[in-house]
């Protein structure tokens, strides 16, 4: 059956995807989102901001300037818990759920943004074959979306998202994950069982660089734990099970 | 480089179909994980593989087997979108239309290479023998079932429109979204200099691969 809002989202894709600039598709997303509640938009490749400068990458944002100077002095996007969930999810997911998951730091990023007067939101994760993967943002407050609502807002931002990555385009591309042998190295050990401090000593280096190193796996692999890590690695044939 | 079995000669390409059905069965289930109900276990063919399709497979001569492949049937016969999928289609209706086939099973085995440059020609060529099957034959939309990450892909080098919104139903959480692509002159010249600048586009791919694994340091 075809649903009540499905010519408004077709033609909204439509005109995004005719959209000359990225002005225009804006125009054109910006009241979409609005009809649902929401009155910011954040959107971008998720990249470490201490690496890859910010005009190297896709984004996007009508948050307020004041704070997106102060999240990029503070590079918060390496500690936004949203952020970081977006990079994992293969779902869009409230702001809110992110909480579960935040550091200490990572709550102060969103307690920031709730001070500008953005409460509430969801993102909407972009993966791709190949490119890296990024997230639609969106900032609300005193939000009551269905499952569907939820679905066409996916669409419209994928749609927003590949047409701006087109127009502003082309960004540093291809997801290839590889460990290195390093990384591979370490993780084999904490299949073994070994400790942070265990595999330290093995190898000769400090607790804190397999931790780092281990965590950097875990970015490459989108995983979440120690646990999740190891069995991924052994999924992808990258180290022994 | 493709080839393209249309109906009229598949018997004279039964070894190559016999091949790309393991090659399937060896991708689709073994690596991505798929549950196909009805098929055989090591062969994956199922009933849209029926009188009408048309394969387009890539043979590796050294490996003696197919390596990569893809289906397309006519969506004026029954195809997976009129007969298992119908509801996922709630933004426009599924296509039925002459001038519209169904695209499925597109299918590259990519635990065979090392050689990124040699796998990416390989698409490229899945790609291209794809397109102008359809040029040739006045095909110029394109129906699928598209994972999540590949209705991305689509988004960039097709216009591509959502026939439904999409649907997480399987286990693994990812989401499908059918479907609409439009084939044209364009979209084959596009694949055919990707190909003709194989090495460059992958030693990009490579490069920023580098980047974003610096980008991504803990």
């Amino acid at each position: 059956m075809i649903l009540k809002n499905g010519a408004h989202v077709l033609s909204t894709i439509r005109a995004i995807q005719d959209a000359g600039t990225p002005d225009l598709v804006m125009d054109l997303f910006t009241p979409f989102v609005a009809h649902f509640g929401f009155s910011h938009i954040h959107l971008g490749q998720l990249v470490n901001p201490a690496n890859v400068p910010t005009k190297d990458v896709l984004s996007i944002s009508t948050w307020p300037e004041e704070l997106m100077a102060k999240r990029a002095k503070q590079y918060d996007l390496l500690h936004d818990p949203v952020a970081l969930g977006a990079l994992r999810s293969k779902r869009p997911f409230r702001w809110q759920k992110a909480m579960d998951w935040a550091s200490r730091r990572g709550r102060k990023v969103i307690d920031q943004a709730r001070d500008y007067g953005i409460k509430d939101g969801y993102v909407f994760p972009v993966h791709s074959i190949d490119s890296v993967s990024g997230a639609v943002s969106l900032g609300g407050d005193k939000l009551d979306l269905s499952h569907t609502d939820i679905a066409e807002l996916e669409l419209v931002a994928l749609a927003t998202y590949a047409r701006l990555e087109r127009l502003l385009g082309p960004f540093p591309y291809q997801e290839i994950i590889n460990l290195t042998a390093r990384e591979a190295e370490i993780i084999q050990f904490v299949a073994a069982g070994k400790t942070n401090r265990d595999i330290a000593a093995i190898l000769n280096i400090k607790p804190d660089t397999v931790n780092k190193t281990i965590l950097r796996a875990a970015n490459k692999l989108g995983t979440l734990n120690r646990a999740h890590t190891v069995a991924t690695a052994i999924a992808k044939n990258m180290i022994f099970a | 480089m493709y080839q393209t079995i249309t109906p009229d000669i598949r018997n004279q390409y039964a070894a190559t179909l016999d091949s790309m059905y393991r090659n399937r069965y060896e991708v689709c289930v073994k690596q991505w994980g798929w549950d196909i109900p009805g098929i055989e276990p090591g062969y994956d063919k199922d009933q849209f593989d029926t009188d009408h399709t048309v394969y387009i497979t890539i043979t590796d001569p050294e490996l003696g087997k197919v390596v990569a492949s893809t289906r397309l049937n006519p969506t004026t016969e029954p195809h997976m979108l009129s007969e298992l999928f119908a509801d996922y289609c709630n933004l426009q209706p599924y296509p039925q239309r002459e001038d519209t086939w169904e695209c499925s099973r597109y299918v590259i085995d990519r635990t065979l290479y090392n050689d990124p440059v040699v796998e990416f020609k390989i698409r490229c060529n899945l790609g291209i023998g794809m397109t102008q099957f359809c040029i040739e034959n006045g095909i110029t939309q394109l129906s699928w079932l598209t994972h999540q990450k590949f209705y991305k892909l689509t988004q960039k080098f097709w216009k591509t429109e959502p026939l439904g919104l999409p649907v997480r139903e399987t286990s693994d959480g990812w989401a499908w979204v059918p479907a609409l692509s439009q084939i044209d002159e364009a979209t084959n010249a596009a694949q055919r200099a990707r190909l003709a600048n194989a090495e460059t586009v992958v030693a990009e791919m490579i490069q920023n691969k580098a980047i974003r694994g610096a980008s991504r340091a803990a």
